[in-house]
């Protein structure tokens, strides 16, 4: 066993410099918690090494970087990962209720997630493996030694962080970003309230599942006492490509939808439709952007008898080739206007692609980032209980998500086999300076 | 209404002009061009002065793709490609020296023009493109069979549109006398009729969605009409207050909808696919109680949507043995049985003639959802067969 334990670094080992002494006195006297734990690492090293555990946290210490280096995708920057990274192949994403009251306790909050999401990320666990036999493990263990595949870990702020039935929770309401405002009802709306909303979320993104499941779990017990999980949703393959590299995956339905999202190269689009710009009077929100998720449900058996010229019709987009229904090949120009013999245009005008396009929403586009989900069968009819957790990165949810779903929501031919399940709105603050932490500037007077 | 409401007429069972198009991909998607990405005729015109060149062109049934191409002439920029009756299919504007552009369409046989030159010139010579072969998009028509079962489902159809404008009607003078009692007693009945009609509603644009919207299908800033907008007055307000406008905007649509139909123009396999979905109608709304949100007359909708269902069918039935697909129909047959056992266990002595959906139980639920996947997944195929 000892072994086995040999390669996972120690939180101690791995804490990075910048953890917090704040956090080590405010805490200093109530008692040992985990989450003071992860701050704590040397103390938690002098404990194993005062009971005599023989766990060699020296030799793991060696061993870490080794692992970190496999797959990482850097941590810090001009804005958060996991946006304009390449979309991976797997999702975990947590939506969390604050269970405090209290200012001070949120700021710890995202100075924890903020170190532990980057030890992560880094391959590395939250603290250690295997300390104190007479303690549980700080690191729940199941991706140790696991590289962190590409692991991201993004971090939002829901609208009722800034107000709740009028209430102002943590006098931060002055703070809040000016386009996060409620989705509001939409067309189409079918929200289950234990699948939507949310104080914070986690998005962890992976091309190991565990590796992001991992991730979501951990800060879950690491927010234990502060914030409690409401809802999450666990995504089994990427639906959208978010740079020229990568080929267009099929969703559930077996079409190749997102064709022509925007892509993280394009970096003019980014900063026009994606990214926070100097417009925003909340300067410390610059460089952030809003996450839309919705879980869609897809009426997977009755798509299934669909003849395949309506499927194609739905969509406005051949099944096998991707082809728009006017072109010979996937990235052909979506031509709206042409009509066939008939006069009527040959993407029909309910089409998912015509309505979903830019050039029929003010030239709108979303950089879409979401993944296929199953959920095993819906308990009350036996069907399958699968389909698109739907992501999107946007400036202004209102102007690009809220104005697109109010066309779709109506005038949709996929509505007959979809149903939106499940919402959410978080504000996604700017990337992480070394040092710092997510959502800080919240917190700066 | 269903979800299936929101779709325009391009893909519902009647046939709408734009259904020609959509369904004649399902009629040519048996074969090995992997749907619609490929197989073009590709059309090269230059622009000249006087307009194009080649002033005549052939091409086969099918996809087309035009390529037009300004190698320097300036007196002409544009070219369009119309049909007989002059409406614009195709064009590519701004084509100055030096530009080339393209389009595609998906061309039925027939003499199509093709005219080129600057905006506002209407009196360049105009060339000529002839489609031969078969059309794409339409059926063979002339199995005695098919045309049987569609003119039987004709007169359904009629019948039912009838007896909805009576009964709507009926519902309409409850709600106006002020009888909310009685109101509530019409209201599943009035809705059967349209209920094993559905598809067919769904054919003429906005006329399904003004009667039978439900509440979230309803664009913010438009008015909401029809019947579920009477149910919720009626069942979550207990009155007819408000209800006399909506009583008389839901006759006249049903009565507009029973105009419509007369001049309708269905086809054997828009009867299959409309048996299909009819039954995704059950499976989608009314099994979840999502139809009648407010008055769970949820079963007595999918009776009539079941009922609707096994018209079609039964008027296919002959088509199919013909083709030697008895076994399809064996199969078929027994499992609208199965379905219609399970629903009559909730048929009650009372106006609606079924229990409300809160007596469904957990397992009829699964059960029914069950057995609709079990007896739709076969219907599906039968489309294809009457095409063959």
């Amino acid at each position: 066993m000892t072994e086995r334990h040999d390669d996972a670094p120690q939180a101690g080992a791995g804490t990075p410099e910048e953890s917090s002494p704040d956090a080590r006195t405010e805490r200093g006297g109530r008692g040992m918690t985990r989450r003071r734990a992860l701050f704590a690492g040397g103390g938690l090293l002098g404990l194993a090494a005062a009971g005599g555990a023989g766990y060699a946290t020296g030799h793991a210490e060696a061993s870490a970087p080794a692992g970190a280096a496999k797959g990482a995708v850097p941590f810090h920057g001009e804005h958060q990962a996991g946006i304009a990274t390449p979309a991976q192949d797997r999702l975990a994403f947590g939506a969390f209720d604050l269970t405090t009251e209290s200012p001070a306790m949120l700021r710890e909050l995202l100075r924890e997630w903020t170190a532990a999401a980057e030890l992560m990320c880094a391959g590395r666990p939250t603290g250690a493996v295997a300390g104190h036999p007479e303690v549980p493990p700080q690191d729940t263990g199941e991706a140790a030694g696991l590289p962190p595949a590409q692991l991201t870990i993004t971090i939002g702020f829901g609208p009722t962080v800034f107000e709740q039935d009028g209430k102002d929770r943590f006098g931060l309401a002055a703070k809040r970003p000016s386009a996060l405002q409620p989705l509001g009802a939409l067309p189409g709306d079918e929200l289950d309230p234990n699948r939507s909303g949310g104080d914070l979320c986690v998005q962890a993104c992976s091309n190991d599942p565990q590796v992001a499941f991992h991730a979501v779990r951990n800060l879950a017990r690491i927010a234990s006492g502060t914030a409690a999980l409401r809802w999450m949703q666990l995504g089994f393959g990427r639906t959208s490509s978010t740079t020229r590299g990568q080929v267009t995956p099929r969703n559930l339905f077996g079409f190749k939808d997102g064709t022509n999202n925007l892509r993280a190269e394009d970096t003019k689009g980014m900063d026009r439709f994606v990214w926070v710009g100097r417009e925003e009077p909340q300067a410390w929100f610059r460089g952030g952007t809003y996450l839309v998720a919705r879980r869609i449900r897809m009426l997977i058996e009755n798509w299934d008898r669909d003849r395949l010229g309506d499927q194609e019709a739905v969509f406005g987009r051949s099944k096998v080739s991707g082809a728009p229904l006017t072109g010979q090949a996937e990235f052909d120009p979506v031509d709206l206007d042409i009509k066939g013999s008939d006069g009527v245009t040959v993407i029909p005008p309910n089409a998912h692609i015509r309505l979903a396009a830019p050039a029929v929403n003010d030239g709108q586009h979303l950089l879409r980032r979401g993944y296929s989900y199953t959920d095993g069968i819906d308990p009350r009819t036996a069907q399958l209980d699968a389909g698109l957790f739907f992501i999107a990165f946007q400036q202004d949810p209102e102007r690009q998500f809220v104005a697109i779903q109010k066309k779709l929501g109506v005038g949709d031919a996929l509505n007959e086999y979809i149903r939106h399940t499940g919402s959410g709105l978080f504000a996604v603050p700017p990337g992480i300076r070394r040092g710092g932490f997510v959502g800080e500037g919240l917190f700066r007077s | 209404m269903t979800r299936s409401t929101r779709r325009s007429g391009t893909r519902s069972l009647a046939l709408a002009a734009a259904a020609a198009a959509t369904l004649g991909l399902a009629a040519c998607g048996g074969d090995d061009e992997g749907g619609s990405g490929s197989g073009a005729t590709n059309l090269k015109v230059e622009l000249t002065d006087a307009g194009c060149t080649p002033a005549s062109m052939t091409a086969p049934a099918g996809k087309v793709r035009f390529e037009a191409v300004n190698n320097g002439t300036s007196k002409t920029t544009e070219v369009e490609l119309k049909n007989s009756e002059g409406i614009i299919l195709g064009e590519r504007e701004n084509l100055t020296p030096g530009l080339s552009g393209d389009f595609s369409l998906q061309l039925d046989p027939g003499e199509y023009v093709v005219y080129c030159a600057v905006p506002g010139d209407l009196d360049r010579k105009a060339g000529k493109l002839t489609v031969t072969g078969k059309p794409v998009t339409a059926e063979k028509p002339t199995d005695p069979a098919l045309t049987e079962a569609v003119k039987g489902y004709d007169t359904y159809v009629q019948e039912q549109s009838d007896l909805l404008v009576t009964r709507a009607k009926g519902f309409a003078k409850a709600l106006k006398a002020g009888d909310t009692e009685k109101a509530k007693d019409l209201f599943g009945p009035a809705r059967m009729p349209f209920e094993r009609i559905e598809p067919v509603a769904e054919a003429f644009g906005d006329l399904d969605p003004r009667i039978d919207a439900r509440v979230n299908d309803v664009a913010e800033g438009d008015e909401w009409t029809g019947f579920h907008k009477i149910e919720q007055i009626l069942w979550t307000k207990d009155t007819t207050k408000g209800t006399a406008e909506l009583a008389d905007q839901l006759v006249a649509d049903t009565q507009e909808l029973d105009r419509k139909i007369r001049s309708i123009d269905l086809q054997a396999a828009q009867l299959a696919n409309g048996a299909v979905t009819l039954l995704n109608e059950v499976s989608a709304g009314k099994i979840t109680g999502e139809e009648d949100r407010y008055s769970h007359t949820d079963l007595s909708d999918f009776q009539g949507n079941l009922e609707g269902s096994k018209k079609a069918f039964d008027l296919l039935k002959p088509a199919l043995a013909a083709r030697k697909e008895q076994a399809l129909v064996d199969e078929i047959e027994p499992r609208f049985a199965d379905v219609q056992k399970g629903l009559d266990e909730y048929k009650r002595d009372t106006p609606l003639g079924f229990a409300l959906y809160d007596e469904l139980t957990d397992a009829d639920r699964k059960q029914f959802a069950t057995q609709i996947n079990a007896l739709a997944d076969p219907l599906s195929l039968v489309a294809g067969k009457v095409l063959e």
